[in-house]
């Protein structure tokens, strides 16, 4: 079973899990270069919660706006390609984007920055996975699923067999 | 290449390069300097040799206009045309100097910097 890109449906400029979600690393590293028009934050705390999402709403650069949604909604949903193009896609964990991923969502998935957590090992600096994360992501990149390390644009990215093996050894 | 020094008070500077670099992107040909436990005439000559004899323009961000860190940079700019001065240095004028400074001529840029520091300093 293959799970890359199905036809018919635009990547992200960027699909990225961050547990910070929308902050400096993603408005101005990435931000800045990309040129998004919209951050779209899919996630099922804040989606529940109007506090939290008029903080990350405030937080938002000026010339672009934030969405915020469910995982569910999201994944079951069609945005236009031209504006998925210009959309700047984030999720807080690992779950969430294999969720996405699983229920069509197109990859690459963007590892950029997963703190320390309980019971979780340091697979880079900024990527700290527990024993269910690393189990999910090497189950994603068998399945298909393309996933990469990198925390900022210019930064080396780890992908493909190294980033497997990278996982592999950190369980 | 647009190179920039940091010269300032105490670790203000090296920790303003290293917060951009966690933000941005580690930056090339960005420096700092500090002013401890160095006369004026010390920072000055510490400065030109930061500054050494490549060409094209160099920002001199300091922190305090007025300061001497500043006074340094205005020294050396009497005879160094290369010097462009920003006082008040900040996080946001930083960043906006990384990713500006090879995308517009060094005039606009010392515009933009400037604007950016002040526009990072409101109430959210």
């Amino acid at each position: 079973m293959s799970g890359s890109t199905p036809p018919g449906r635009a990547p992200y400029l960027l699909f990225r899990v961050d547990d910070r979600l929308l902050h400096g690393q993603v408005t101005l590293g990435w931000g800045l270069r990309l040129g998004p028009e919209r951050y779209l934050i899919a996630d099922d705390v804040l989606a529940e919660d109007p506090i939290s999402r008029r903080l990350y709403e405030a937080m938002t650069p000026e010339g672009s706006l934030t969405e915020i949604t469910s995982l569910e909604s999201l994944a079951s949903r069609t945005d236009a390609d031209a504006a998925v193009r210009r959309t700047i896609l984030l999720v807080r964990d690992l779950a969430g984007a294999a969720r996405l991923l699983r229920g069509g969502v197109p990859g690459p998935v963007n590892l950029g920055g997963i703190h320390d957590h309980p019971g979780a090992t340091e697979v880079l600096p900024f990527l700290h996975l527990d024993r269910d994360e690393l189990r999910l992501a090497l189950e994603l990149i068998d399945g298909g699923f393309e996933l990469e390390a990198r925390e900022l644009p210019e930064a080396e990215s780890l992908r493909g067999e190294a980033l497997r093996a990278r996982l592999a050894g950190a369980r | 290449m647009v190179r920039a020094v940091l010269l300032t008070h105490g670790m203000l500077g090296t920790e303003l390069v290293r917060a951009a670099g966690k933000i941005y992107g580690v930056p090339d040909g960005v420096s700092a300097l500090t002013n401890e436990g160095a006369s004026l005439d010390t920072i000055v000559r510490k400065l030109r040799e930061e500054l050494g004899s490549g060409d094209g323009p160099v920002f001199l961000f300091v922190d305090l206009v007025g300061g001497s860190c500043c006074h340094a940079g205005l020294a050396l700019r009497e005879t160094d045309p290369r010097i462009r001065i920003v006082g008040g240095v900040n996080l946001p004028m930083l960043l906006e100097f990384l990713h500006y400074r090879d995308r517009v001529e060094p005039e606009e840029l010392l515009e933009r910097v400037v604007s950016r520091g002040r526009d990072g300093v409101r109430v959210p």
